[in-house]
């Protein structure tokens, strides 16, 4: 049995707007394993950020379950979300809004200690602020500085610091490095990598970048318009992407390569993504999809299993096992 | 063929009562008729810089050139006054900004904000239903329906409301298109529809381009020529083949490549470059990259690197200089 720390029933969290109900995140089934990454891709809107907002509490869910080690904390009293806090963090993608600009670095670090009650005496907490800032890679002479004194890499460094502080188990990491220059952007996900081998910590990464998400994940998710469409591990993922959605944003990439023609055979996924106020029942990808019948707007539609740990919410991909009987 | 623009040793640098900014230290370049020139570079690189110099769009309180010369068509823009330089921009180099949400006026619908470039710039004296048909005919271009053009930006998604922005550059049918990062606020999808429909116009006009970008992914799909921009001034540049898969690259050029997560092999660690970009408000005295380059060598921080050059691929670093001498 594979050891779950996180997993999710039917997540749902709609908003409340003036032209109806906005789903979202609509009925999200995930699970994540102890010391692995989950990644979640999607484009803006598909719901991925509001998804991990709601697993850590930051939104309460509409509907749904969402168990951690095992116990439903989707209904929990204030005082123990407080306490959820310690296990749970978050690292927020703009390290130029997340931090309060007129707090130092070692106050910035120091924060969420204090409001956990992490130790007992300051030098306890002052030490363990040295001890974080060396871990993250922020040399000890900038303490005293201010956020607006350092670049993106160094400020996202504080963020990462601020989430281990607490010393959690498991970290949504919402787009960490979307903000940031690519070679920047390297240093930060080889610190995020080291960083889960030494602790053991799991992950749950946010991002719109599909190589950063191929690079980091063990397992990814892919997100249209509140719900998860395809979801293998990354590697089968890449090498077999199922769903329309999927194949689509994999072809739209630019990948930094003069021999593949130069885009000259791709044919983007006409339109855009449509309103989720008040979504009209069936494959919400449907409207885009070159592949669209009468038959996926009848029916919701469920992931499927369609390949080993490769699921699939497309009513007309089958699976091996049909395919198989159909051959014979 | 032709240059249709020849930047000759440009310096930009911007000045303020407690200290000067090296923006832009000595970068020459040049773009043929129907080339696209890729700028890459990461932030505060100068690229936004240059293509500003190149419009004369600079603050004038803060700006200097001290040195350096950009001819287009043979003419030398700095010397131009601000009345001729009013009939270049927007008629023979326009400029695509990077954020639709901010480069379009809310309050002005879309088809004005068209038909306004092609009043400004009305030497054919068009009258006013003939500018309206033009209107139509730019819109169906990048694929608006002409319809829309009585609504107003917000009701616009980003891709289209990106569509609109190049809309207006393409109005005039310049010469020389400048985009500024136009994908970058876009979501994949709709950076490749974008992608696809710059690269369709700029064949169906013959329009040269400079793409400012720090994705290599986008340059690769895009650009006949690359330039690779480091603290203000060129490190590398040659053709899209040069700089992709040439015998020998700036190190800054390899640490860029190494940095990005790639789709297809399997890698554990990337290879990122160590370090931050030099402060621009310091004069430099030898490579501006020395202090982050793993083959960093004595004379590096001495003498600033002269270009080697092997055909049209060119490398400003010591280490092939050193090479060729050895050979």
């Amino acid at each position: 049995m594979p050891d779950i720390i996180l997993e999710t029933q039917n997540l749902k969290k709609y908003f409340k707007t003036r032209r109806g109900m906005l789903h979202a995140v609509d009925g999200v089934n995930l699970r994540i394993e102890r010391g692995k990454t989950l990644g979640i891709v999607g484009e803006s809107g598909c719901g991925k950020s509001t998804l991990g907002r709601t697993i850590v509490h930051l939104y309460e869910p509409t509907a749904g379950k969402i168990l951690f080690n095992g116990t439903d904390i989707s209904q929990l009293k204030k005082k123990e979300q407080k306490r959820l806090h310690t296990d749970m963090q978050m690292i927020f993608q703009d390290p130029f809004s997340s931090l309060n600009p007129r707090m130092s670095v070692q106050e910035l670090i120091l924060e969420p200690m204090l409001v956990n009650d992490i130790y007992d005496t300051r030098e306890q907490v002052y030490a363990a602020s040295a001890k974080l800032m060396d871990i993250v890679g922020l040399a000890k002479r900038l303490a005293s500085a201010y956020p607006h004194e350092l670049d993106g890499g160094r400020r996202q460094r504080i963020g990462i610091a601020r989430a281990l502080s607490v010393g959690p188990t498991f970290i949504v990491c919402d787009e960490p490095v979307s903000a940031l220059d690519v070679s920047i952007q390297a240093q930060i996900l080889n610190l995020l990598m080291d960083l889960q081998d030494e602790m053991g910590l799991t992950y749950m990464f946010i991002t719109h970048d599909l190589s950063v998400v191929k690079h980091i994940s063990n397992e990814i998710a892919v997100m249209y318009m509140g719900q998860v469409v395809e979801k293998a591990a990354s590697d089968e993922l890449f090498a077999h992407p199922l769903h329309p959605y999927t194949q689509a944003l994999i072809a739209a990439i630019p990948t930094p390569d003069i021999d593949d023609g130069g885009f000259s055979d791709l044919e983007p996924i006409k339109g855009e993504v449509v309103s989720p106020v008040n979504p009209a029942p069936g494959c919400r990808f449907a409207v885009r999809c070159p592949y669209a019948s009468s038959g996926c707007t009848d029916q919701e539609l469920t992931l499927k299993e369609v390949r080993q740990k490769h699921y699939v919410a497309c009513p007309y991909i089958e699976t091996e096992e049909e395919n198989d009987n159909t051959k014979v | 063929m032709e240059n249709l623009l020849e930047v000759k040793n440009l310096q930009v640098h911007y000045e303020t009562d407690k200290e000067t900014v090296y923006a832009v230290n000595g970068v020459s370049f040049t773009i043929q008729n129907g080339e696209t020139l890729g700028l890459v570079g990461e932030t505060g690189a100068g690229k936004t810089t240059i293509s500003l110099a190149i419009l004369q769009l600079l603050s004038e309180r803060t700006a200097r050139i001290p040195k350096g010369e950009i001819y287009f068509k043979g003419k030398n823009l700095l010397d131009l006054g601000e009345k001729e330089m009013q009939l270049i921009r927007g008629e023979e180099i326009s400029m695509i900004f990077q954020d639709p949400m901010t480069a379009l006026n809310p309050i002005m619908t879309i088809g004005k904000q068209i038909a306004e470039a092609l009043r400004l710039h009305n030497h054919q004296g068009l009258s006013l239903s003939e500018i309206e048909e033009k209107v139509d005919e730019v819109l169906k271009m990048v694929g608006i329906p002409p319809e829309r053009k009585t609504e107003y930006p917000h009701q616009f998604s980003g891709g289209m409301k990106q569509r609109v922005v190049i809309a207006i550059a393409l109005a005039c049918e310049p010469q020389l298109l400048i985009a500024d990062e136009p994908t970058t606020a876009l979501d994949v999808t709709i950076q490749a529809q974008v992608l696809l429909m710059m690269k369709r116009l700029r064949q169906q006009l013959g329009t040269s381009m400079i793409l400012i970008t720090h994705d290599l992914g986008v340059v690769s799909k895009v650009c006949d020529n690359v330039a690779v921009i480091y603290a203000g001034e060129i490190v590398e540049y040659g053709t899209l083949r040069d700089v992709f898969s040439g015998k020998v690259h700036h190190p800054y050029t390899v640490g860029l490549f190494g940095s990005i997560p790639s789709l297809t092999a399997k890698t554990r660690r990337l290879q990122p470059i160590e370090g931050l970009m030099p402060d621009p408000t310091k004069e430099v005295q030898g490579c501006r990259f020395a202090d982050r380059c793993p083959h960093v060598r004595e004379i590096c921080r001495r003498e600033s690197p002269s270009i080697f050059a092997e055909g049209s691929h060119q490398v400003k670093c010591h280490l092939f200089r050193e090479e060729e001498k050895h050979a």
